[in-house]
């Protein structure tokens, strides 16, 4: 009787304030009847892989889990052309993500986002693969579009664009906990909450990575990471995401006692990033997003200097600081059955601090205007035409257009020819660096200013053909792209008699011909075969750098996984590339053939499920070197335990 | 409908030609009493277009081809069925509800006099009618519209528009959770699996989801006020659009907010088929017939779901046309409840 009146008491408290159970709970036609705004709108719905102007490699959650990665620059070995290597270099260890060559070990003319926000770092260009403040259990799935696309992704995305999708707070709900111990030092640990509601919904991610790196070389990594987002409908049309976090750490670096010695450098990184997206109707929706981004690295050390004949020591500062402020508006429009259009602007400051290279740069400034518009010429000819106008404070004015045609052969396959000019605007060190190699107060010098971004006009044909009722996909790319105005450095490693101080200069030139592919095949729920190869040949003069060689000519990369009994899953990774060298300080690196596994058990744990999960990264232990000579490969091997609460 | 709407200010207008017209119109319309009443839930558009597509239907009627007099529909909303007294309640030839509230409303009116006028309920769901408090000899004389779609037709739909997919996940809430043993009933003669998940209040439809898209090949709603609200539909549509699971709705609305397919009966389409029953009925050709679920029913497709999930639907106009050949088989338990009346 009491709890009755509680009962009607607390109805009538939620009538007045129009929330919560006071909405009728029996069935009536007002659930046939109501209207809701609009969840996948224009903006939220991805085009399929037959419709894209290029190739886009989709990895998926299953696809991350079976591939074992513990660390996410390895994941993309899953996807054709692309290539994996680490260097040990002034940052310490430091992953090497490139596409159809031509990287370095700063920077690999790719663009990489989460969610939509630029993580390359301003000074170099390269991103920071190390610093994400997340796990791979966090992301939904990554887009990697296997070609230029500035009109579409907007500035950097010269030869590819990676887009890292993280789950929405709605996905998961509840605690998790996950602890990982290896060999190498491996120590990683995570927790992670979910909750939310009336409309509110979060996530929080706390942890720490650690490992040894290379054995007998000074490269361990160390980092504490914490990350929030959350996702707010304020209204019926409106949402709000919201998302903020940060990594701090250390990276032991240092390759001679003498003049580079042992010491850890300091890394912290944190952004915050608010995206507001409102829908007018399911064909026509806006949204804004800013961002902010910081990362330093702090390396100050001393060494004696021969030069120095009273003893003093001299202090080296190898840090470095960079502050990204962008602001983005994008609106997707649907103007009639036959005409999707999207059209967007964006303005970006990029400030650095480098004080080994140069004092007091000036900050970039980057305005983009992009549009493009997706044309349903007839039933089986789709177009998407755009461009982007980027202006910023170095290079000045340029235009990157694309045209991509999609002939559809069947429902099921599709022919497309793809046309686009893409940029690459030359970093801050690469405009400003005063390199001055040598002893401290050796005279600097700058590059004369008149450096001209870099382009590509890639030409490409491909085949996608999608076989629903077996749920396979396969998609092939022929490409012949011209890489022009490259920019680097008079006077590296090839030219060793070059006299200092150097200078970057658009030098050189590059043709990359070739056909890549990928196949996913799921024959069964339980069961992921993906299966990806590539053929790449480069042609250059290598005035500056070694070019051709840069790439791999052939990758080959298996995943094939399997779920047992509904609680066993077991993948194996098989993954070859051939021979090749980088640029930049790269020595050359053998072909390789190397082999991941994983299996990995669940079991109902204290109420929730628990799982228990052996990696092995290089079963067969193969001894192959990566940029360096003593970066050496070996097996490792480590446990995995995670929890999660009854959901 | 808009006769009486416009005496009232018209004829507390001052000028005289309106005010004369405001006479012919009353003059026009005096001698006809209504013969049906309308009780609609609400005033809300929705309820209205079930009245106005009941009028254009009865319409015909004067033309003289059908020997009935004209009709009048007289509106009102359910919180003033207490205003109608007896004597007005038995003037009417049919009462017809518009909605569940109007149907609750007006139940007990009805049972309370002798000689009541038929009642014919649209709009409401099959499970509200079967819960009104219809006495035996009521029952007799109270038929409805469902405006659900019949199991066996949301089931066939699927297999026209996605037949590769055999696994259908439902959620089931406490409105919903009585339709299980049927739909694994109807499902199994069709060769779909159920892969059912039961929701007993908003906040567990996430854990749900999680547990239930990787078992589903796709989503088929089914109204539940907790399962299925503007709370949940947003995580709900997202979350299964990221997991690659198209949903099936069972309303406009829902196809709008992102479902891949719905099927539905619109207001007009329940008006329409009210006014089918409701013209027999009043011309005394026939029973008041049994309960009966839609015989007009939408089926919409939203291309660009579909092309975004990569899945070739056939066209909407396919699917409507394939579905409207089908009988519907009649479900058991509803003889019993709204029997057609055997009297004139």
């Amino acid at each position: 009787m009491l709890q009755a009146r509680i009962a009607s008491i607390a109805c009538a408290l939620c009538a007045m304030s129009g929330i919560g159970p006071a909405v009728a709970q029996e069935l009536s036609e007002r659930e046939f009847l109501a209207e809701f705004p609009t969840v996948l709108s224009a903006s939220r719905l991805r085009q399929n892989a037959s419709e894209t102007p290029q190739p886009v490699s989709v990895i998926d959650q299953e696809m991350i889990r079976a591939s074992g990665a513990r660390e996410f620059a390895e994941l993309f070995r899953l996807v054709p052309g692309f290539t994996v290597s680490y260097v040990t270099y002034v940052k310490g260890l430091q992953p090497i993500v490139s596409y159809h060559g031509l990287g370095r070990e700063f920077f690999s003319r790719l663009q990489v986002m989460i969610d939509g926000r630029s993580i390359n770092n301003s000074t170099l260009g390269g991103v920071d693969w190390s610093e994400f403040p997340f796990t791979p259990d966090d992301i939904d799935r990554i887009e990697v579009v296997r070609g230029p696309s500035n009109a579409t992704h907007g500035i950097g995305a010269f030869l590819a664009t990676i887009n890292f999708i993280t789950k929405h707070a709605l996905q998961e709900r509840g605690a998790q906990a996950s602890i990982s111990v290896g060999d190498s030092g491996i120590r990683d640990g995570a927790v992670r909450f979910g909750g939310g509601s009336e409309g509110f919904d979060y996530r929080l991610v706390a942890g720490h990575r650690e490992d040894a790196g290379f054995a007998d070389v000074t490269d361990s990594r160390r980092r504490n990471f914490a990350s929030a987002r959350a996702d707010w409908r304020v209204g019926p049309s409106d949402t709000l995401m919201l998302q903020a976090g940060a990594t701090n750490g250390e990276n032991a670096v240092g390759t001679n006692p003498l003049i580079d010695p042992r010491r850890d450098a300091q890394l912290s990184t944190s952004y915050a990033q608010v995206k507001w997206d409102h829908s007018f109707d399911p064909g026509n929706n806006i949204y804004v997003q800013a961002y902010y981004y910081y990362f330093s690295l702090t390396d100050l050390y001393s060494i004696s200097l021969p030069q120095l004949s009273d003893g003093s020591l001299a202090v080296i500062d190898s840090g470095s600081l960079a502050r990204r402020a962008d602001l983005e508006i994008q609106q997707n429009l649907d103007a009639g059955a036959n005409l999707r259009w999207v059209w967007g602007a964006s303005v970006r400051e990029d400030r650095t601090e480098v004080p080994s290279l140069y004092a007091g740069a000036r900050p970039l400034n980057v305005q983009r205007l992009f549009g493009h518009v997706e044309w349903r010429v007839a039933d089986d000819w789709l177009a998407n035409i755009g461009a982007m106008i980027e202006n910023n404070s170095l290079t000045g004015t340029d235009v990157a257009p694309q045209l991509a045609l999609n002939w559809q052969l069947t429902p099921d396959q599709t022919l497309r020819f793809n046309v686009t000019r893409a940029l690459r605007t030359p970093t801050v060190i690469e405009n400003q660096g005063q390199f001055a190699v040598g002893a401290p107060g050796t005279p600097r010098a700058g590059p004369s200013g008149d450096l001209l971004p870099e382009n590509v006009i890639s030409r490409e044909i491909s085949y996608v053909a999608q076989w629903p009722e077996q749920h396979a996909t396969l998609d092939v790319k022929l490409f012949d792209d011209n890489v022009r105005n490259l920019i680097d450095l008079i006077g590296t490693r090839d030219n060793p008699g070059a006299t200092f101080p150097k200078n970057a200069v658009n030098g050189d030139s590059a043709r990359e011909i070739g056909i890549e592919g990928q196949f996913v095949w799921r024959p069964t729920t339980a069961t992921l075969l993906s299966l990806s190869a590539a053929y790449l040949n480069i042609d250059s003069d290598d005035n500056l750098d070694n070019y051709s060689r840069s790439a791999p000519r052939t990758t080959l990369h298996l995943l094939a996984s399997h779920r047992f009994a509904d609680t066993w899953d077991a993948s194996v990774n098989i993954h070859h590339q051939g021979a090749f060298r980088a640029s930049g300080y790269s020595e050359p690196q053998r072909a390789l053939w190397r082999v991941d596994t994983r299996v990995a058990k669940q079991f109902p744990f204290a109420r929730g499920e628990g799982e228990v999960a052996a990696s092995i990264e290089n079963l067969f232990d193969e001894r192959y070197t990566e940029y360096r000579h003593d970066d050496i490969a070996s097996r490792r091997v480590w446990l995995t335990f995670s929890f999660r609460t009854p959901r | 409908m808009k006769r009486f709407t416009l005496r009232g200010p018209v004829a507390a207008a001052p000028r005289c030609v309106a005010f004369v017209a405001a006479v012919v119109l009353c003059l026009l319309s005096a001698p006809v009493s209504a013969q049906v009443l309308a009780v609609l839930s609400d005033d809300s558009a929705g309820y209205k277009a079930v009245v106005d597509e009941l009028r254009a239907g009865l319409q015909p009627l004067r033309d003289g081809s059908v020997p009935v007099e004209s009709r009048r529909i007289d509106s009102v909303v359910a919180a003033r069925v207490a205003d109608i007294d007896a004597a007005r309640w038995s003037s009417y030839e049919l009462v017809v509800t518009v909605g569940l509230a109007a149907a609750q409303a007006t139940t007990p009116r009805l049972n309370a006099l002798p000689g009541a006028p038929p009642l014919l309920c649209l709009l409401i769901p099959r499970q509200g009618f079967l819960k009104l408090p219809l006495p035996e000899s009521a029952a007799r004389r109270a038929s409805a519209v469902f405006i659900d779609q019949p199991l066996s037709r949301q089931l066939d739909l699927l297999r026209l528009a996605l037949p590769e997919r055999l696994r259908v996940g439902v959620i089931l809430g406490p409105s919903s959770k009585e339709l299980g043993d049927e739909l694994r009933g109807e499902a199994s003669k069709r060769g779909l699996a159920i892969a059912s998940a039961p929701v007993s209040e908003r906040a567990d439809i996430y854990p749900v989801l999680q547990t239930l898209i990787p078992e589903s090949d796709l989503l088929l709603l089914l109204p539940d006020p907790v399962a299925i609200n503007a709370d949940t539909v947003y995580g709900l549509l997202l979350t299964t659009y990221r997991a690659g699971v198209p949903v099936i709705g069972f309303s406009e609305g829902l196809l709008n907010a992102g479902a891949l397919v719905s099927l539905f009966s619109t207001a007009q389409q329940q008006g329409r088929q009210g006014a089918d029953i409701a013209r027999r009925v009043l011309a005394h050709e026939g029973a008041l017939p049994a309960a009966q679920y839609p015989r007009y029913f939408s089926v919409r497709v939203n291309a660009s779901v579909a092309r975004s999930l990569g899945l070739h639907v056939p066209p909407q106009e396919e699917l409507q046309t394939a579905l409207s050949a089908r009988a519907i088989e009649a479900v058991p338990g509803e003889a019993d409840q709204a029997a057609p009346r055997r009297q004139p």
